[in-house]
């Protein structure tokens, strides 16, 4: 079964500028652990976007478990998949727990009140994220790692079929986002589909079973990591001299970027 | 009334020059009653005195049926014996019809020191509610008209009789006595008052006869200045103390004249309330004249003897 | 501040202030007689001023402030902005501007019934002006759109007014100068079932959204990953508000500062989690504009000060004194 799937996909923020993605096509299966690359400006977060039903395509068409993503209703979509955007505000000082339990909302929605099964769910979702500790806390209190795991648990509170994340480490320092992505590794072994955006080319070769590679709008490479993170595709693409290795000390690819030539 | 209409206006202007909100915040703190300028000045001219009427011939017989300025028919089964009028003009000529002791309450626009002992109901336009109810009048006189819709509506709701007046020109204050004097069984008493007030007016009629009519404008004050078209009670006042309104070919009852207008219209005399500022450059022949003017009740005839006097200085030399 | 012991307050305060408006007034009644007339028994003049007089009018404070205060948390919700108010929206400008109009025309005259319908009407073609052109610019309703269209609407509502008046008599000036100064004077039972009639279901409603409110509040899009549909919430609230807003207006006129101050005032003392933002700011709400029109009635008696200018004088203070200390 796919989890996520686009068909040439063509989305353009205004008219008359050039599209953000032009002619896409890809296909998450269900249970992978899947990362999308790509320099800035490439259209991630817009795929990303597009992929939620939050971004109307152009032309193409984008489903989610088979079934047209126009057909979705908000709060079913929400039951399916969790979603870690790149950026909220803080509108005002939540604990840590009030903010997971919006979680909750798909299930609940906007009047009943929370039972047993809610709880539950909130607190598995504490736990797994190990925030457990930090529920009292406003969350205006929490460092940029701490929240970032919150939001993650908010996410898996919804008890999703899949995960949707945009630079979830972005700004983390490595061990930060070491545990996240052990966390979402986690995840994926316990059945969940997980979605990451993320700049971070060695550790999307080293957690993800595939790798989508955006170039200006275009795919410029699809599928496991031995075939997408080669030194010509990443090199074009960046425009910048890179070399790719195997580490030895993990078994993954790691790419190293060299220095240009000058002219 | 007259003296509502011309705030009123005074406050259109307002409204014209300044922002709403400003507007607001001026008006109330001004005064909570927009009618707080009907109070009477102590007139001058001394009270008509009423033939005294054999006490037979007044007493109208009850019951019978009156209709009101508002077009509403009452039918009276008894005279009325608790009155709070809202109207200062009317309650002057209640008083003067010997009617003093029906009054059950005031306005805080009653000047008149008799009434002093009896408890106000505030303004004349949105009246206390409470403080008239508890004086559980039988008959409450109001103003007719659009100033204040939501009294008489309540008034309504309240089960309080209501009698509207509108003493809005010269020959309404004759009508607003003779039915004041029905209304409380003081019928012929009521006539005579009237016809002295109309013998009054007549004879200050017949002493500006022949006079050139001096070419006269009544300011109401403000910026544009507004001034009194025709349809207006000091319209009349002056057209019959022998002046000639130049702006009689107004068509609504007050209006704004530019300062150009004022010049061109060639007036002899500008007449402005004492207290107004005119706002008028120094050079123009502007005269005061006492606020009590405006007032159309039973001292008409004094006012317009007053206009007489300053229109016409050499008849009554 | 505690939640429950702020709602405790807020609550006795409610209380307060309808027992207040119920047994002061510019007739002195002792609290037996108030009590008697309210039973039913005692004075026929004191059941007329305490059962026709007082108490409706205390009950239009209630449900006029309660509805007003809510309905400017809402607002200040869905635009994400502290300036968020009936005033600015637009709305008021509409319902001013339909009062205006048949005041204008004469075709509202002694207290008549179409006089609110027409404050009714005109702002319910505010809210349809105002999401017409702020949806004509942007079909997602992008808060400085609506507000930008919310002002530039009023604008427009508050011209056509002056337009009004000085083509209008003075009656009719004075008539609606006072009504946009606000006032409960007119207050009757039927006001009170109208006024119930509209800001009890409206409130039931916008209650509710409470939680979805929290959840926009975090960002529009993070709502609707969460299962909110932000646009449908958007405009429900969005009209509720009005509606609750209008039929204020409608039976009272403008008052102004109860929707901004109260919800800032409460949002200062317990934080901005709708579920208790919303009812706090209700009860707060009404028990402010039920005691603001006991001093309305009582400090120049017989006079009476319009209801907005209690609310303004006493409003200001105690704001600026909220915010010196939620900034200390």
């Amino acid at each position: 079964m796919t989890t996520f799937e686009a068909r040439d996909l063509v989305v353009r923020y205004a008219p008359g500028t050039p599209p953000a993605l032009n002619g896409v096509s890809m296909v998450v299966e269900e249970g992978a652990f899947y990362a999308v690359l790509g320099p800035n400006g490439s259209g991630k977060s817009t795929l990303l976007r597009a992929l939620l039903g939050v971004v109307r395509p152009h032309t193409g068409e984008v489903s989610l478990r088979g079934i047209p993503l126009d057909r979705w209703h908000r709060r079913e979509l929400a039951r399916t998949v969790g979603v870690v955007p790149q950026l909220e505000s803080v509108a005002f000082p939540l604990t840590v727990r009030e903010l997971v339990a919006m979680g909750r909302y798909p299930h609940l929605g906007p009047l009943r009140a929370e039972g047993e099964a809610d709880r539950i769910a909130i607190r598995q979702a504490l736990e797994q994220c190990d925030v457990a500790r930090l529920r009292e806390r406003p969350i205006t209190t929490l460092s940029g790692g701490e929240l970032q795991r919150v939001r993650i648990a908010r996410a898996l509170a919804q008890e999703p079929r899949a995960l949707a994340l945009d630079e979830p480490t972005a700004s983390l320092d490595i061990r930060h986002e070491m545990s996240i992505f052990e966390l979402l590794r986690r995840s994926v072994d316990e059945g969940l589909t997980v979605l990451v955006v993320t700049h971070n080319l060695n550790i999307a070769a080293r957690f993800a079973d595939r790798l989508l590679v955006l170039d200006r709008g275009k795919v410029a490479a699809e599928g496991v990591a031995e075939d997408v993170l080669t030194e010509e595709v990443l090199g074009r693409v960046y425009q910048w001299p890179v070399s790719v290795q195997r580490e030895q000390a993990t078994g993954g690819l790691q790419v190293t970027p060299l220095t240009r030539p000058r002219p | 009334m007259i003296r509502n209409r011309l705030t009123g206006f005074r406050m259109m202007s307002l409204i014209r020059s300044a922002l709403l909100a400003t507007l607001v915040v001026t008006h109330s703190c001004g005064a909570p009653d927009l009618d707080s300028r009907d109070t009477l000045e102590q007139a001058a001219d001394p009270l008509p005195r009423p033939p005294q009427a054999s006490s037979a011939a007044e007493l109208t017989r009850f019951p019978f049926a009156i209709v009101d300025a508002a077009g509403v028919e009452h039918r009276l089964s008894s005279p009325p014996s608790r009155i709070v009028s809202l109207v200062p003009s009317a309650t002057e000529t209640l008083v003067a019809l010997g009617a003093r002791d029906l009054l059950a309450g005031r306005t805080d626009h009653d000047a008149d020191e008799t009434l002093a002992t009896l408890p106000s109901v505030g303004g004349g336009l949105h009246p206390d509610l409470e403080a008239l109810v508890a004086l559980s009048p039988d008959l409450v006189i109001r103003f007719a008209g659009r100033a204040d819709p939501t009294t008489p509506a309540q008034l309504d709701r309240l089960g309080i009789r209501h009698f509207a007046v509108r003493p809005d020109r010269l020959n309404d204050v004759l009508e607003v006595v003779k039915t004041l004097g029905k209304l409380v069984g003081r019928g012929e008493r009521a006539r005579a008052l009237a016809a002295q007030i109309e013998n009054e007016l007549a004879e200050v009629k017949n002493l500006v006869k022949g006079q050139e009519p001096v070419r006269v404008a009544y300011l109401v004050g403000g910026r544009p200045p507004l001034v009194a078209g025709p349809s207006s009670f000091i319209h009349d006042l002056m057209e019959l103390a022998g002046g000639d309104n130049v702006f009689a070919d107004l068509t609504s009852r007050y209006a704004p004249a530019s300062l150009e207008e004022l010049m061109a219209r060639r007036i002899d005399l500008i007449l402005v309330a004492s207290g107004t500022s005119s706002g008028l450059p120094g050079r123009m022949p502007v005269r005061q004249v006492p606020q009590s003017i405006e007032i159309p009740g039973i001292h008409v005839g004094g006012s317009a003897r007053r206009l007489a006097g300053i229109f016409h200085p050499e008849v009554f030399r | 501040m505690n939640r429950s012991l702020l709602g405790g307050l807020l609550l006795a305060a409610l209380a307060l202030s309808i027992l207040a408006s119920v047994r002061f007034g510019t007739v002195s009644l002792t609290s037996g007689e108030a009590l008697a007339a309210i039973l039913g028994g005692g004075d026929e003049t004191h059941r007329a001023i305490v059962l026709q007089l007082r108490l409706p009018r205390a009950l239009l404070a209630v449900l006029v402030g309660g509805g007003l205060a809510l309905a400017g948390a809402v607002f200040q919700a869905l635009l994400r902005n502290p300036l968020a108010e009936p005033y600015i929206l637009g709305i008021s400008g509409g319902a001013a501007g339909g009062a205006v109009l048949v005041l204008a025309l004469g075709v509202s005259n002694a207290g008549s019934w179409t006089l609110p319908l027409a404050a009714f009407a005109g702002a319910l073609v505010a809210i349809f002006l105002v999401f017409r052109v702020a949806s004509a610019a942007d079909r997602s309703l992008d808060v400085r759109v609506l507000l930008l269209a919310g002002v530039v609407v009023g604008a427009f509502f508050f011209a056509c007014i002056s337009l009004l008046l000085a083509i209008s008599d003075a009656p009719t000036v004075r008539t609606a100068v006072l009504w946009m100064m606000g006032s409960l004077y007119g207050a009757t039972w039927r006001g009170v079932a109208m006024a119930a009639a509209y800001t009890i279901p409206s409130a039931i409603v916008l209650l509710g959204l409470a939680r979805a409110l929290n959840l926009m509040a975090i960002g529009e899009e993070t709502a609707s990953y969460l299962g909110v549909n932000v646009e449908q919430i958007k405009r429900v609230a969005f009209a509720v508000a009005s509606l609750v807003t209008a039929a204020g207006v409608a039976v009272a006129g403008v008052i102004g500062f109860v929707g901004l101050i109260v919800p800032h005032g409460i949002r200062m003392l317990v934080g901005s989690d709708h579920r208790v933002l919303l009812p706090l700011s209700f009860l707060a709400g009404a028990a402010f504009l039920a005691f603001a029109d006991v001093a309305a009635r009582m400090a120049l008696a017989p006079g009476e000060i319009p209801i907005g200018v209690i609310t303004a004088l006493v409003g200001v203070p105690l704001f600026l004194f909220l915010l010196r200390g939620s900034l200390q």
